[in-house]
């Protein structure tokens, strides 16, 4: 009797020992460790896929507000871009005269200096010819400005050699270099805006010239804008820089351009349902210009889209996956 | 030998007591240097190596700097594991090294594998350890603002670059000298640089690049020293300056002359002072700010290098410029004075407690006071023992000692002093002479002196387990542990020095032994009970086994958590939103989170960390950010009495109200251990290694299927690897040879149009500031404008002779020149987001929790269904890592070790008591007593944890000691021949006192820690709850249920020899 008690005990005592001990071992703790830790919750589970596989999301226009998203109208749109190009001030050729001595001879006189204002049939030198020994008069052959001379009192001069160059600065070509990628974008009369860069604003042209071969060197093709140049402002020399206007084109739908966004590599707009929901909607995009974007498709006039902040848009729609560590 | 030290001590105790108080003393002067912090320092030994390389992509930066660093440290002594983030232009390296390495010792191993690294690193980067400073580093936030209407010398108001200089320049050198302080981290505002913006169409114009530019600057930008010349008798020394010092001397600089004419700088470039492109920005209260954090040593103590800094800071506030503060909006001391404060009142009132109920049944203030003085003593004692084992005073170190449990010992030494007194005086009938006394005291000690050391052994043994864990729990856990035992050895030691001396020299006067209103009634209340409980000992035992079943079915149901957090005061919010997220973006984000949240009436100041500060200890991309919330005090709360989980609960919903963010609300503290000891935060990490991102990504895919489709799997999630927008510049090699372009010239050309090169210095006194070239900002803007970035064409052949043409412009000498996209293309696409390493191989995390159900079988069916179902291509392969491999490893070894120590418990007992059955009657009061605990942890809502678990092991010893108690009297009665009913009734009757008393003092002791709600008091609570619950649960059944199962199953006892050793069976005899 007295060892099956000690054994029942003993039995008892093991068991209850095997319990006590799984009660401290944290095993059965385990499962629930993570409670206390808490972690972003997934929080986009109110992101859904219609059946097209378009995103869409549940969000108030109150929230919307809070995080300074603005919805816009999708309507149609006049395009004004423009593109950009480096170019170059020069005399206009065809007002630029080389004046060189008909025959040899010496400078008798010389009456114009460089930068000199000239009349058509001003004096500009005497030559006492080599082969008459007489003077001659060498005259502006237009009215100008000297902008060149290589004749000195007394020095040989010859018909090989211009003596002067006149040049009429009262209109001034600015020839721009065209890229080949953007040379179907740029016609005749296109409207361009140059920038002498001298802080004195810019000067509206329009081009004259499309050149019909372009530059082996450089790869690029000539447009050239001709400019009044009342006030001598434009230096020929000089490097401007232009702003070519692309024609003003109407287009059926166009967003601003704050509106566009990529998920999953997709061109995005964000359009706002009826109820509290906004749809990731696939869009083709046409033409932009600095405010706006062309909808070639994915969005009818009149549809409301996100406009500014649209990334907080996608950025909701995005968190769930977000981690960190 | 311990009567011979009793004997000692009660003959030299005027000596003793003096050496006690000196003891005592020491111990007050350790106090002053023990490390104090909130929470036990968890992080392990780890070496972070951050290389900050501007410009890279993840990939490069992964390729050209983590790759060699990695392969660097490789086959390091000690060397635990290496991991690495590679992002946008940086790159982190962590070497983990075993636990107890030291960090010195390993810093010195990294740097020397640094330099061998060093070599193959690209031009440019910058490479730095780590600060050393652990989780608990950032210990004093401040933010530097300017008053409102505040203007800086230039008349406007400061900008966040001029608040950023004030940091950099004024503040920060002059906390870095703090003693204690190892680093000031500066995050937001904008370094101020020097910008030079070349225009590129009047480069052009005068035929310069870039690159003239750069080497203009670099030349043109020295002192140079020129030694000396002697003149009579004089010695003068020679130098010639030409460093810049202003943007004036940056713009004259001159790079060439055309026709004789100079060309300097500022004839092709715009210079102006600028920002740098900046990785990291701050925000307090809803505005832009600038954020600095000092961080503190390893070892240091937090709150007194927290309060030099406070300090210094207002001391530097008089040379900050008008207007501008520096104000503290995180300071560690709050903290750990509410945290020392919970301990402290704890601590206090349990002892108040424990002294009162000594007094209560002991009637004898002087013996009450003399046992209470043990609390002190023994506290002294292990706060000299913890700055010996480098263990800090914190909420866990601190938190298990209960003072009811350390003077047992004493109290039952003083129990039987003041009997045996009580008694010699009754006999004698007048007050003992002084050698009748020491011999009574002598004697009285003498007797329990070893059922006393064996209760402190019994307790002792139970916490060895605990001293076992290893990583976080172990360096939570095993300081607690430690000091419980130290604080058993002071308690122990003293009870056979000090406390016997001490009742020498005080207790003098008249001993009463009546007993006391208290006893009284309770022994009033006892008996009907006890004879009940025997006569119906049957129903007794089966109700007893009922309800240690009953607990076992609730304890299995109960919630659980790993290890406690602590309540810090503040809150973090983690925000996170989509990887390409921009930090202006961010910024503007995080500028309306913190509006909102403000709004919450609790919240004090909210201020935040988006993307990486200037030292990348913490790398977060800018889509990531820190958020950390300060309350108000309580007082100030519009309802004080709010619980801190609803303002929680309030502050997530208001950030709720912004859309495009995902919250985690966590702590400061808990976040940074978290950031720099896990890789993997979730229970389970499924870590696929491999060499193809593309590949990697698809296998997580696949694995995250598996995983999502096995029960019990919650909040899985991938890491995020990709979806980082990249604008690459594919450059073509046959147009580039068509320009005569070589490839090096673009990408440099993009390098510096876009990024930015710096190219020399600015020195403003100390201060010193780049100057770096880079494109103006209209023209690296977006990525039609960097498509038409022009590159500038080599020279013609014939260019020569059109330049030669007699006046200028007469020809076309048309700008030579392409645009950037016809030599490139441009794609943006998603890339990389970071690329994680561990040990040397790309590794892609899939992470996933488990609800409900166990985290063993879940990972296992996980691991058979991903062996299954993944295929994996050759040199791919699947590790497993996660919270899980902790709870694993501590499983494993509690399994071992938790049924090695309650083994070692029984053969204690079974050594004491000599009879197994004994040992195993006495045993049976550890399930009894546990049964308490859970129903205590029930009743209070409380889930089980590892707090609670150490509560249960604290438990056991004190359960087995009160059955102990009862068994060997009960044993002692009968050996000497008194039928079992008798000696069961007669045992149990006299050592109600002693029972009792241990009882009350011990769960008395625990009382205020129960009911604790200050800083920290979540920590101690599941502990002192379990412990009050359990005790009084053992104390009602060792009463009751103990004699009824000793009649139970020792009827035939009669005649049996006696096992008892006797100088057990008189423990606390009366």
């Amino acid at each position: 009797m007295k060892t099956s008690s000690t054994v029942l005990i003993a039995i008892l005592a093991a068991t209850l020992g095997a319990y006590g001990y799984s009660l401290l071992a944290p095993a059965r703790v385990a499962p629930a460790a993570h409670t206390e830790e808490k972690k972003p919750e997934r929080q986009n589970d109110h992101v859904e896929q219609d059946e097209h596989g378009a995103d869409r999301i549940r969000i108030s226009d109150v929230k919307l507000a809070a995080a300074g998203v603005t919805l816009a109208e999708a309507a149609s749109a006049t395009l004004t871009d423009t593109l950009s190009f480096n170019g170059i001030l020069r005399a206009n050729q065809e007002a630029v005269v080389q004046v060189t001595p008909r025959f040899p001879g010496l400078a008798k006189s010389i009456q114009k200096r460089i930068g000199d204002k000239v009349g058509k049939d001003d004096l500009l030198a005497s030559i006492e010819s080599n082969q008459s020994l007489t003077v001659y008069e060498l005259k502006a052959p237009i009215a100008g400005t000297v902008i060149e001379r290589q004749i000195s009192l007394g020095e040989y001069v010859s018909e090989q050699k211009p003596a002067f160059v006149v040049a009429d600065l009262a209109t001034i070509w600015v020839d721009l270099s065209i890229y080949r990628q953007d040379l179907r974008r740029v016609r005749l009369n296109d409207e361009v805006l140059i920038d002498p860069d001298d802080a004195r604003g810019e000067i509206k042209g329009s081009i004259s010239y499309m050149a019909p071969i372009g530059s082996s060197e450089t790869q690029t093709a000539l447009a050239r804008v001709v400019l009044p140049n009342p006030e001598g402002r434009l230096r020929p020399g000089l490097f401007v820089t232009a702003r070519l206007i692309l024609a003003a084109r109407n287009v059926a739908v166009a967003v601003r351009r704050s509106a566009i966004q990529t998920l999953e590599n997709r061109t995005i707009v964000f359009v706002r349902e009826d109820s509290d929901k906004i749809e990731a909607r696939p869009v083709e995009l046409g033409d932009s210009d600095l405010q706006f974007v062309e909808i070639r498709a994915g969005l009818i006039p009149g549809e409301h889209y996100v406009a500014e902040n649209s990334f907080v848009v996608k950025a909701e729609m995005g968190k769930g996956d977000a981690d960190h560590d | 030998m311990i009567d011979a030290f009793l004997g000692f001590s009660i003959r030299q105790r005027w000596l003793v007591v003096l050496f006690a108080l000196a003891v005592g003393a020491f111990g007050a002067w350790n106090f002053t240097r023990l490390p104090i912090d909130a929470v036990p320092d968890v992080t392990n030994v780890q070496v972070q190596i951050n290389t900050r390389a501007p410009g890279l992509s993840p990939l490069e930066a992964e390729q050209r700097i983590t790759f060699p660093i990695e392969t660097a440290m490789g086959g390091l002594p000690k060397l635990d594991y290496t991991r690495s983030i590679s992002r946008y232009g940086l790159s982190q390296v962590t070497v983990v090294f075993q636990d107890g390495t030291d960090i010195y010792f390993a810093r010195q191993l990294v740097n020397e594998r640094i330099q061998q690294a060093k070599d193959q690193l690209p031009v440019g980067t910058e490479l730095a350890m780590g600060p050393i400073s652990t989780g608990l580093g950032e210990i004093y936030v401040y933010s530097v603002e300017a008053k409102a209407g505040a203007k800086s010398p230039t008349g406007a108001e400061f900008t966040p670059t001029e608040l950023r200089t004030i940091q950099d320049w004024i503040i920060k050198p002059q906390l870095r000298t703090i003693p204690g302080v190892i680093e000031v981290n500066s995050i937001g505002g904008y370094e101020r640089q020097f910008h030079v913006l070349p225009i590129p169409g009047r480069l052009m114009a005068y035929k310069l690049g870039f690159r003239d530019i750069m080497t203009a600057l670099a030349a043109n930008n020295a002192n140079v020293g020129a030694g000396y010349i002697e003149r009579n008798g004089e010695q003068y020394l020679v130098r010639a300056p030409g460093q810049v010092a202003d943007i004036e001397d940056i713009s004259d600089i001159v790079i060439g002359s055309r026709g004789g004419v100079p060309v300097r700088i500022r004839d092709v470039a715009d210079v102006q002072e600028g920002q740098d492109l900046r990785s990291g920005a701050a925000s307090a209260n809803g505005t832009e700010t600038v954020l600095g954090t000092a961080m503190l040593l390893i070892g240091e103590n937090s709150r007194t290098v927290a309060q030099r800094v406070k300090a210094r800071l207002a001391e530097i506030a008089k040379s900050l410029p008008d207007g501008v503060i520096a104000r503290a909006v995180y300071d560690r001391t709050h903290l750990v004075e509410a945290t020392i404060q919970t301990v402290e009142k704890n601590l206090v009132e349990g002892a108040a407690l424990v002294i009162a109920v000594l007094f209560l049944i002991l009637g004898n203030i002087r013996a009450a006071l003399v046992t209470a003085c043990v609390i002190p003593l023994s506290m002294l004692f292990t706060i000299t023992g913890m700055v010996e084992s480098k263990v800090s005073a914190n909420l866990m170190s601190l938190g298990a000692i209960d003072f009811g449990i350390i003077v047992d010992g004493a109290v039952i030494i003083v129990e039987n002093c003041l009997r045996l007194l009580a008694a010699g005086q009754h006999r004698r009938g007048r007050l003992l002479t002084l050698d009748e006394r020491l011999q009574t005291i002598r004697d009285g000690s003498s007797e329990v002196i070893k059922p006393s050391l064996f209760g402190t052994l019994i307790i002792a043994v139970v916490y060895l387990p605990v001293l076992t864990l290893t990583g976080t729990e172990g360096k939570m856990f095993t300081p607690m542990a430690l000091t419980v035992l130290m604080a058993l050895a002071g308690a122990a030691l003293l009870s056979v020095t000090f406390v016997p001396a001490a009742v020498a020299i005080v207790v003098t006067g008249k001993v009463s032994e009546k007993e006391n209103v208290f006893m009284r009634a309770a022994t009033r209340i006892y008996v009907p009970l006890l004879e009940r409980a025997i006569r119906y000992r049957g129903s007794v035992a089966f109700a007893a086994v009922l309800i240690v079943a009953g607990s076992i079915l609730a304890a299995t149901r109960m919630g659980g958590e790993f290890i406690p957090s602590l309540d810090e005061g503040d809150i973090t919010i983690e925000t996170i939103r989509i990887p390409g997220t921009s930090l202006t973006q961010s910024v503007d984000m995080q500028l309306r989170l913190e509006k909102a949240v403000k709004q919450v009436p609790e919240v004090a100041t909210i201020f935040s960390k988006v993307g990486t500060a200037e030292i990348a200890n913490d790398p977060m991309p800018p889509n990531v950010a820190d958020t950390y919330v300060t309350l108000r005090p309580r007082e100030e709360w519009p309802d004080p009495a709010k619980p801190k989980n609803e303002v929680i609960e309030e502050i997530e919903r208001a950030a709720n109200t912004l859309p495009g963010s995902a919250y985690g609300m966590t702590q400061p503290i808990q976040m940074r251990f978290n950031e720099l000891i896990a890789g993997i935060r979730s229970d389970v990490g499924v870590k696929i290694f491999g060499d193809d991102l593309d590949v990697l990504a698809g296998i997580a895919q696949q694995v995250n299927g598996v995983v999502r489709a096995i029960e019990g799997a919650a909040d899985v999630k991938t890491e995020q690897v990709a979806g980082l927008p990249i604008l690459t510049v594919r450059l073509d090699r046959q147009a580039l040879s068509r320009y005569g372009l070589s490839l090096g010239e673009v990408q440099n050309l993009v390098e510096i149009a876009i990024g930015g090169k710096p190219v020399g210095k600015l020195f403003e006194g100390d201060r010193r500031f780049d100057i770096v070239v880079r494109l103006p900002e209209s023209l690296r803007a977006n990525p039609d404008t960097i498509r038409s970035l022009p590159i500038p064409l080599p020279p013609g052949e014939d260019a020569a002779a059109v330049t030669k043409t007699a006046w200028p412009g007469a020809s076309g000498t048309t700008p030579r020149y392409v645009p950037l996209s016809s030599v490139a293309t441009i794609e943006i696409a998603p890339g990389p987001n970071q690329i994680s390493r561990e040990n040397g191989k790309r590794r892609v995390v899939v992470m996933a929790n488990v609800r409900g159900r166990d985290l063993r079988s879940f990972v296992a069916e996980t691991q058979e269904a991903v062996t299954e179902k993944v295929k994996l291509p050759p040199g791919y392969w699947i590790g497993w890592g996660g919270q899980f491999e902790q709870l694993v490893s501590a499983t494993k070894r509690l399994t071992i070790v938790v049924p090695v120590a309650l083994l070692l418990v029984f053969l204690l007992l079974f050594m004491g008591m000599g009879s197994a059955a004994d040992a195993a009657l006495v045993f049976s009061g550890v399930p009894l007593a546990l049964t308490g605990g859970v129903a205590a942890l029930l009743l209070r809502g409380i889930p089980l944890s590892i707090s609670a678990g150490v509560g249960f092991i604290a438990l056991s010893g004190v359960a087995v000691l009160n059955g102990l108690v009862i068994i060997t009297f009960i044993e002692r009665l009968r050996s000497e021949g008194r039928p079992i009913a008798d000696a069961v009734r007669e045992g149990a009757l006299t050592r109600l006192r002693p029972v009792l008393m241990t009882a009350l003092v011990a769960s008395l002791g625990f009382v205020p820690m129960a009911l604790a709600t200050g800083a920290g008091a979540e920590v101690q609570r599941p502990l002192a709850t379990v412990v009050i619950g359990g005790i009084i649960s053992s104390t009602v059944l060792t009463l009751l249920v103990l004699p009824a199962l000793y009649v139970l199953f020792r009827r035939d006892g009669a005649g049996e020899t006696p096992t008892m050793a006797p100088d057990l069976a008189v423990s606390g005899e009366r």
